[in-house]
């Protein structure tokens, strides 16, 4: 099947998908930020400056790990887990934050903003700011300040302000909203640092670009631990940033890719974040992409236990690699990523995001059905200490 | 619907005597029924145009006001197909017909179908409609559904929006140019964007549609200073924000509005001929 590598097109779609649907206010800045992100991709000393923090301060290439005890526990496949959990603060969520922060500066904005559902974006973004001298502040839901208290902390100590959103649902799609109406007031001086692979072209071209770094490692990882690329790429979607890194390089390659979306509370019920399997197309944040929807066009609220799932939409290239069938999606709910969290726990001593856990929970179903020479490769996107508190909770339920 | 009304919405600039007051409502706040009532008292007062807006669940343009009005009139059980039947119900009970444009985001259009929605405006009683979220390059669809059932794709401009880009903006327009005045979500402030007195009279150049001023307008003071410089204003937060304030005396509140309306009209109408653009003591 083919998928071009010059996507998005000119004017940000992949396919049907993406494109701009921004208020007027914002399609200068649009355009500054797409013409400042071309010139800045082709620039090796910006590319050298991302390179060389990556390296030193992110401590990236991050090893990719034979879960050997999991893989004898479970039987079947050989599974590995790329630990983008090793990386600075705890998650993939770095990557993009230092590659689109270099960019803020490159720009001369003295003030960055950003979103946040788990708070992993939150405190990357945090994090750059505090080492490039930038003011930061952050938009987080209400709901999410609470289950994710730990994070709130960690911004706040980076010296970030957290503004507390207590719009619609007071989770990750109305921090999404509330920073771009800042935006739109502040476009001036702001540089809006969106987290995922979502909102107006160029960001989800450009979230994906910054992320890619991870699939690229897997490429060179693979053939010198396996002299081959792995069977599987399995990844959790929210968004999609981390399932796209890893995607992105692999597109072409004869391996599997599987995304995991959140299953909540089964996608049967009305409680799950499963945009792309029970959505339909439609334009929320700048971009034409999978939604949850009333038959009005009325945005429904997502849910899943993790936080960085729990958004009623997806990032647009994800729509058109599900419409032409080269990635397959999924999910898993949250028991199942809860049963996961722990398993990981138990037999490797590595307490996954719960986030990262959907993806986990996906694998531990395939893995039995596979002979023992099929390799299976999980993104463990990030670290769970931030959900102990939830996963204490959801255990006292169940218990 | 009197052919009349069509010509009314498309006079040019020039053949226009008077200043105009176009203003919003958020469609079903807090019920449809009343919206009527708040329409007829707006159009008593002196509104010279409606724009009824659909509410949607993410208004990403609007500020505090706006956002919990949608809100409202979305637990209210309002949906596009009712605010297209209040358009209907206008038509037929407002003491003086004004035309009527359909403000939505896009979405709710998109799962209506662009289609449907581009051939029932025109039957529904409306002349126009704007889509916040549908800038020019992702327009052309639209504008060509809608261009055909005589419906104007009504274009906005912001004080960010370049000059190339403006020109193919308002040569595409229809209906009239609304022009933002902020850098910002829709809601009162006491000072407007000092660039927009270099833009209005750049966009006056390059059409004969009239040019109106909204975002933040919502005082007589702005009116008149605005008057100087556009063709006319929208106003629709402070008039959402009256309905808002007197719910308990639901009675007062068509009497408020007409009021604000008679204010602002008589406003915009003191200024007339005062075209200088140095006067304006509310434009930052």
């Amino acid at each position: 099947m083919a998928v071009t590598q010059t996507l998005p097109d000119a004017r940000g779609r992949f396919g049907d998908y993406g494109g701009k649907f921004v208020p007027e206010t914002l399609s200068a800045a649009l355009e500054d930020l797409e013409e400042a992100y071309r010139a800045a991709r082709g620039d090796p000393l910006f590319q050298e400056q991302l390179g060389s923090l990556l390296r030193n301060y992110v401590g990236r290439p991050t090893p990719i790990y034979y879960a050997r005890r999991l893989t004898e526990n479970l039987g079947g496949g050989q599974i590995f887990l790329k630990r983008e959990d090793l990386n600075h603060t705890g998650a993939h969520k770095i990557n993009n934050a230092l590659g689109q922060g270099l960019l803020a500066c490159r720009m001369g904005k003295a003030r960055i903003t950003a979103e946040t559902g788990a708070g992993q974006h939150g405190v990357a973004t945090a994090t750059a700011a505090a080492l490039l001298g930038l003011k930061c502040e952050v938009f987080m839901g209400v709901h999410d300040m609470e289950r994710q208290r730990l994070n709130v902390l960690r911004m706040e100590i980076l010296g970030a302000r957290v503004i507390p959103v207590s719009q619609g649902t007071g989770t990750l799609k109305d921090a999404v909203s509330e920073a771009i109406r800042d935006w739109v007031t502040n476009i001036e001086t702001t540089y809006y640092l969106i987290g995922s692979t979502v909102g107006p072209h160029p960001y989800p071209m450009m979230v994906r670009d910054f992320q890619s770094v991870i699939g690229e490692e897997v490429k060179s990882q693979a053939q010198a631990l396996w002299g081959r690329l792995p069977d599987y790429v399995i990844a959790c979607v929210g968004g999609g940033s981390n399932a796209l890194g890893i995607f992105a390089p692999l597109l072409h390659e004869r391996v599997n890719l599987i995304g995991v979306e959140g299953g909540g509370k089964g996608l049967d019920s009305r409680e799950h974040a499963a945009s792309l399997q029970r959505g339909k197309p439609g334009v929320l944040h700048g971009s034409y992409s999978y939604l949850l929807q009333d038959e009005w066009g009325q945005i429904q609220e997502a849910y899943s236990l993790a936080a960085g799932l729990d958004y009623p939409g997806v990032g647009p290239e994800h729509s058109y690699l599900k419409d032409c069938g080269r990635v397959t999606y999924t999910a898993a709910t949250d028991h199942e990523a809860l049963a996961a969290f722990f398993l990981l726990g138990e037999t490797e001593g590595i307490l996954p995001a719960l986030e990262s856990a959907h993806a986990l929970a996906c694998a531990f179903k395939l893995a039995p059905s596979l002979s023992r020479e099929k390799i299976i490769l999980i993104n463990l996107s990030g670290r769970g200490d931030k959900d102990v508190e939830v996963v204490a909770r959801e255990r006292g339920k169940n218990s | 619907m009197s052919a009349s009304r069509t010509e009314h919405f498309f006079l040019s600039r020039e053949s226009r005597s008077e200043k105009l007051l176009v203003a919003y409502l958020c469609a079903g706040y807090p019920d449809l029924e009343k919206s009527v009532l708040w329409a007829q008292a707006l159009v008593e007062g002196g509104a010279d145009c409606l724009e009824i807006g659909v509410p949607f669940s993410d208004p990403l343009a609007d500020g505090p006001v706006i956002q919990a009005a949608s809100q409202r009139a979305l637990a209210a059980g309002v949906n596009l197909e009712k605010v297209l039947g209040l358009g209907e119900v206008l038509q037929e009970k407002l003491s003086k017909q004004v035309p009527l444009v359909l403000m939505s985001y896009l979405n709710p259009i998109l799962q209506y179908g662009m289609e449907r929605f581009a051939a029932e405006l025109a039957p529904r009683g409306f002349n126009g409609a704007i889509i916040v979220d549908l800038p020019y390059e992702e327009g052309e669809t639209m504008q060509a559904l809608l261009c055909r059932q005589k419906i104007s794709l009504v274009p906005l401009i912001a004080p960010t929006t370049r000059i190339n880009r403006l020109q193919k903006i308002v040569q595409r327009g229809a209906g009239f140019i609304y022009c933002i005045s902020v850098t910002g979500v829709t809601g009162p402030r006491d000072t407007l964007d000092s660039r927009i007195s270099s833009l209005i009279p750049k966009i006056k150049e390059l059409t004969s549609l009239p040019v109106v001023v909204g975002f933040g307008v919502s005082r007589p003071e702005q009116a008149a200073a605005l008057g100087a410089l556009a063709d006319g204003i929208v106003v629709g937060s402070a008039f959402i924000r009256v309905i808002g304030s007197f719910q308990a005396e639901p009675g007062r509140i068509q009497e408020q509005l007409k009021g604000l309306a008679k204010n602002l009209k008589k406003a915009l109408t003191d200024t007339q001929g005062n075209c200088c653009s140095s006067s304006p003591v509310v434009i930052r």
